[in-house]
């Protein structure tokens, strides 16, 4: 009887199968451990992603994190806390190019255009600043505004100006610039607890009429997101999207957010770090005892000549099948222990990146090809005299 | 493939303080089959493990054909044990998870490529066509050794080196392991190195050498003694 003659590969292949089908089992502990590992770095992924999502959604409450200014523009008013220095309000940007930055593709979340005036609020001189309302309440959630926000054309005075004025919500009084004025209802009194204290928040589009500056706007806050890029290429990025337009970075909250986000994933990794070397050590352990196990196996193949490169190359192709089984089962347990942990901590599910699983998947080949090294190098330092000698 | 001749010239293996094998000289000539024996510890599986370049002498050389084993390397030392030599050992061993016609395919693809027909052929010369697709649990000891028979001999070795072969067996399987090594050493002309502690079984060689303390206690050249078992005329054993 004579069969088709193989080549090589083919027999190895055949080996392959049966030594799997023979020790797969007995390497459970082992796939067991990679698929442990191999999860929880698909959940450490897939949630960490979750985790900046939402630490961005919570850092949103801090305010913009950059301001678009004209070109060379020196600042003046205060805004969201921060300090800013004189405005020549003559230099002006196109509200509309400012309303264009979400749609733009860079990131940015949420904008509030607005215009900068020196006006007299029942005939004391104050600075005005025009929002839409509503953009800045979405960029300053924590701001202390009472009794509410103001709605329509309603405006809202900074809680020293009010008490310079001796106002309280509810009253009206008359606002003027440039030889016009109108009647305007204050509808909140607001505590920043910052220099815009002493500002006059009016929509937007009113202060643009009474300052005749319609479509015009003398800076936009911006709140862009930081974690999926720098903030300096975020500020470059809307400067080129708003034409004469400069960005600038709010340091103190865009660099408190960067460092947060780097703890967050530097925590995320050493857990990672730690856990794999934790595998690896199991992983190792476990086969090593196994090949001790197959000792006089492996003496056999070296007394009939097999070269200690071909044992090599099937006891390492078999802790990768194990890596690669565990790595689908770990891929499978962490999408499902994701959403777990996703729905118990953030109360919502997270969208899988499946970027994770190509990650936990190559983890967990890696570290069981990187277990296997030593205790294969080991066991094929056998000498097959010893593990064949007669008892 | 005739047998390969071995020429051992002063051959010392030094275990630490012990000396397994001292100063040991001999010739083996083409074709012959030699029977090893002595005590437990008189250096009869270090002789045969030098010779089957599974282990190196400390002093001397030993020549196999016009190979010098002690002047190999770890990949030379393999790819001469995979293409000059046969082992069988006392124990049967086998790979536990691969059929007795897998392992014999094994030892093909160790020495260059398996060829599925050559091994069924191989086995089929030791009496276990029938037997191929079996697991080595799933066959008797004899069956067992008989499969080792057969991978030793696939790859038409010069040297074929038994340590024991017969010392897991009864007589009966035993018997017959001795009747198919004759027969196939008669047809292939290989040389035979038969370690072994059975006075029976030595005779079955044309050449006794005794080892005593790792030394060559006696050279005897004898006429084989190979008794039938009962049925294996009828068997065309």
């Amino acid at each position: 009887m004579r069969g088709p003659r193989e080549t090589g590969a083919p027999f190895f292949g055949r080996w392959l199968r049966r030594s799997l089908r023979r020790n797969l089992a007995a390497g459970a502990v082992a796939t067991a451990s990679l698929a442990l590992s191999s999860a929880l770095v698909f959940c450490l992924v897939a949630v960490s992603g979750g985790v900046e999502g939402q630490l961005g959604k919570e850092l949103a409450a801090y305010g913009a994190n950059l301001l678009v200014l004209p070109e060379s523009a020196p600042l003046r008013f205060g805004l969201g806390a921060l300090e800013l220095g004189p405005v020549e309000e003559e230099r002006h940007l196109a509200e509309a190019d400012a309303l264009r930055l979400p749609s733009a593709g860079i990131g940015v979340e949420t904008v509030a255009p607005a215009l900068l005036a020196r006006v007299e609020v029942a005939g004391t001189p104050a600075g005005a600043v025009g929002y839409p309302l509503d953009a800045l309440r979405r960029l300053n959630p924590l701001w202390r505004v009472s009794p509410r926000w103001p709605a329509g054309e309603e405006a809202m005075l900074g809680a020293s100006l009010a008490a310079r004025l001796s106002l309280a919500p509810g009253a009206e009084v008359d606002v003027a610039t440039g030889g016009r004025s109108a009647r305007v209802k204050i509808a909140a009194l607001v505590e920043p607890g910052g220099p815009e204290d002493d500002d006059l928040f009016l929509p937007l589009a009113l202060l643009q009429a009474l300052a005749g500056r319609e479509g015009r706007i003398s800076l936009a806050l911006v709140r862009a997101d930081l974690a999926s890029r720098p903030a300096e290429d975020a500020a470059r990025a809307v400067a080129a999207a708003v034409p004469g337009a400069e960005a600038r970075t709010l340091s103190q909250v865009a660099s408190a957010e960067s460092a947060l986000l780097a703890k967050v994933r530097r925590l995320l990794l050493l857990v990672t770090i730690a856990l794999g070397a934790a595998t690896a050590f199991t992983v190792s352990g476990t086969l090593g005892v196994l090949l001790l196990a197959r000792r006089q196996e492996i003496g056999l193949c070296l007394a009939l000549g097999g070269a200690a490169s071909t044992i090599r190359r099937l006891l390492l192709s078999e802790a990768a099948a194990s890596g690669v089984a565990g790595g689908v089962a770990g891929c499978l347990l962490g999408a499902a222990a994701a959403e777990v942990i996703a729905a118990s901590v953030f109360g919502a599910l997270v969208p899988l990146g499946w970027a994770a699983a190509p990650l936990a998947l190559g983890t967990a080949l890696a570290l069981a090809l990187g277990a296997a090294l030593w205790p294969v190098d080991r066991a094929l330092r056998v000498s097959p005299c010893d593990t064949l000698r007669a008892p | 493939m005739p047998g390969d001749g071995i020429r051992i010239e002063q051959v010392v293996r030094r275990y630490g303080d012990t000396e397994a094998l001292r100063a040991l000289d001999c010739a083996i000539a083409p074709g012959s089959w030699v029977s090893l024996v002595g005590p437990s510890g008189s250096g009869k599986s270090t002789l045969l493990h030098l010779l089957g370049a599974m282990d190196a002498p400390s002093e001397g050389r030993i020549l196999v054909g016009d190979t010098d084993l002690s002047a190999l390397d770890a990949a030379a030392a393999a790819r001469f044990r995979r293409e000059r030599v046969g082992f069988v050992f006392q124990q049967h061993h086998m790979v536990p998870y691969l059929s007795a016609l897998e392992n014999v395919m094994l030892a093909q693809w160790f020495h260059s490529l398996a060829d599925e027909g050559e091994a069924a052929g191989a086995l089929a010369r030791v009496g276990l066509a029938h037997r191929a697709g079996h697991l080595p649990s799933q066959l008797s000891g004899g069956e067992r050794q008989r499969a080792c028979i057969a991978r030793a001999l696939v790859n038409e070795p010069g040297l074929l080196l038994l340590d024991e072969p017969t010392g897991a067996l009864d007589w009966a399987n035993a018997l017959a392991a001795l009747e198919l090594l004759a027969r196939l050493h008669a047809e292939s002309g290989f040389t035979v190195v038969c370690a072994t502690h059975n006075p029976a079984v030595a005779r079955w060689g044309d050449r006794v050498l005794t080892l005593r303390d790792g030394r060559l206690a006696s050279d005897e050249t004898i006429v084989p003694e190979r008794p039938r078992r009962e049925g294996a005329r009828a068997e065309g054993a």
